[in-house]
Formats: structure tokens, sequence, C-alpha cells
């Protein structure tokens, strides 16, 4: 099938030691590799231009969000087709998304959406597991969509989906806010199966469960001063 | 007399400060302005503040003073988010484009295409 440059988007902080296997990874499956390097403290951006990324520095820690926005809106210009985000700490399988590309192309959706409730995991710690399942009910009751996970970093955009969205949370509530954002903006949503791999390091770079908490008061200022 | 005294040189200097300082009268300016005018007039004629209070319904001077201290504790509290909020979105913007204008790639050594 033909299509436009299939870029991914890799937003970082202080992942030198995982990211390299990552673009790696990725590389054999996109067509570029962008990483956006969230003003990390270690060596993170040179080890992302060594393994072959395209590298955009954030001055200073803006956040998750911010940093995925900045690499979208840079795919974007340079006439990205296809986006894909995916995390840099390694809990994603590049195989993945050559899967998730062809779903959103049969389903001739604007956006696919990794679930690892579908697919599958390995050691995942029971408290992740319940902040997700918690963000699964409050993403159901904001935006009517009946998603099966709501915070899985592994998407696919088409070039319409990624201009239309506009990320604003930078911190972890973007994921939630663009499940809002395919709601209000009508597009069109295919849920892929994918599969997390949990580890040590990935585990300790994730989120705690106090930070659950922050995103919903981050999603409700959100929505009450948009 | 003294408290008086010490609490008039006070709000006093706050409305020295926002008027000296702030040429542009913008709502938390008016509401700084508002507050230390009105507190100072009630300092020194706090039976105002009670017949105030008696027409309002509110019952009495000092409970009058204190929902309105409420009420202008919040609405500073909203400008002062509003305001954090749209220069941090500034911030956001100048990072992004930053990091936009200067992406850069590894650069190809010899033998490489």
């Amino acid at each position: 099938m033909g299509r436009g440059p299939l870029f991914a988007v890799i937003a970082a902080y202080n992942e030198a030691d995982a990211i390299g296997p990552v673009i790696a990874g990725l590389a054999r499956v996109v067509d570029r590799v962008i990483v956006v390097d969230d003003g990390s403290a270690d060596d993170t951006g040179a080890v992302s231009l060594a393994h072959g990324a395209e590298l955009l520095v954030h001055r200073i820690n803006l956040g998750q969000g911010a940093a995925l926005q900045t690499g979208i809106r840079y795919a974007l210009r340079e006439r990205a087709d296809l986006i894909v985000t995916f995390d840099a700490d390694g809990q994603h399988m590049p195989e993945d998304v050559p899967r998730m590309v062809e779903a959103l192309h049969r389903a001739g959706a604007d956006v696919a959406i990794g679930s690892r409730f579908l697919g599958g995991t390995e050691a995942m710690p029971w408290f992740r597991r319940l902040a997700l399942q918690a963000a699964v009910i409050y993403t159901r009751a904001s935006t009517g969509l009946h998603v099966s996970d709501a915070h899985n970093g592994l998407r696919v955009f088409t070039r319409r989906a990624a201009s239309s969205i506009q990320i604003r949370q930078n911190r972890m509530a973007h994921a939630s806010e663009i499940l809002d954002e395919v709601a209000r903006c009508g597009l069109r949503f295919v849920e892929v199966p994918v599969h997390i791999r949990y580890t040590a390091y990935s585990i300790g770079k994730g989120q705690k469960l106090s930070g659950a908490f922050e995103i919903l008061i981050d999603l409700m200022s959100g929505r009450f001063f948009r | 007399m003294i408290m008086k005294i010490l609490l008039s040189l006070g709000l006093g200097f706050v409305l020295f400060l926002y008027l000296a300082n702030n040429r542009r009268r913008s709502p938390i300016t008016l509401i700084a302005l508002l507050g230390s005018g009105s507190g100072l007039v009630f300092v020194w004629n706090p039976e105002l503040a009670n017949r105030i209070a008696e027409m309002l319904g509110v019952g009495r001077g000092a409970d009058l003073i204190f929902y309105c201290w409420v009420m202008i504790s919040i609405a500073l509290f909203l400008t002062i988010h509003f305001k954090l909020r749209q220069m941090n979105e500034s911030l956001t913007e100048f990072v992004r484009e930053t990091a936009i204008s200067e992406a850069r790639a590894k650069k190809p050594t010899t033998g490489e295409c």
C-alpha cells in the first residue's frame, strides 16, 4: 500500500540507559525516529543521535505531554503521513507498530490506540493495573469512548488526526486529554492489542499511584480553564 | 489607637504601591485598590461597616469584612492562577519552537551516503 513517511515520536527524560535499543528497534519499522529530549540531565540526546534519531531538545523539562506535542508538530512540518508515539523506557514492542498501522488502514480510522488489556502484559504491578482501570472508568465516563486502555503510550495518528489534536496538558494528563480530543474532534479510532513488557527500569520510571491524583487534578483544571 | 495607626500605615502603603506602580488598571490592581481603600475607611469608621452589614443583612461589620476578604482572596488567587497559566503556555511555546528550530540529526561520517 502506498503511503507517505511514517514518523515515530519519543518523548525522553533521562533515558540514556534505555533509549538506544528503543530507537534501533523502531528504526526497523518506521521511516524516521524523532526523539524529544525533555531537558534531560544525562546523555539522552547524545545517545539518541548516536543511534540515528533526529533530536529536538527542550531547554527545560516541560513534561511528556509537551514533548510529544513538540515532536508531533515537527513531524507534521516534515510532512509526516502517519505519526507513532512510543515510550522511551523500552516497555513497548516495535513489532506492534506495523500491526497498528495495518489495523488503522483496515478500519479506515484516524487514530489507532494500543491496548495492553486486549493484548498482553509481562510483570505488571497490581497498583499499576488498579490505576489504569480507574483511568479507563474515568475516560469512558468523561468522553463516552469505549476504550479498554486509557494510558497506553503507543498510538498511531494519521496526519489529519495529529493536526486536529492539540495537547495542552504538559505532564502526564496528556494521555487522557488525547482521548478527550479524539472525542471532541469526532475522530474515528481503533484499539489494537499490544504487548507491554514491564521491567524494574520501566516501573521505576513510570507513574506512581499518587501521580494518578495529580493527573485527575490536571484534567479537572484543564477542563475548567480550557 | 496604635492599632488603627498601624493598620492605616499598612493599608496606605499598599494603596501607594499600587497607585505608583500600576498605570494599567488590571483587575488585580482594582481589587487591591478597592480592598485597601475601603479598609482605610473602615479602620477609622467601624460604625460604617456595622451599618452597611446591617443594611445587607450580614450581622456585624466584622463579619462583612471577613466575607469580603474571603471573596477578594479567591479573586486574587484566580487572577494569579490565570496569569501563571498564560505564562506557562507562553514558556512552553517558546521552548517548543526553539527545540524545533534547532532540530538536529547525526552528521554522516565519511563513507556514509
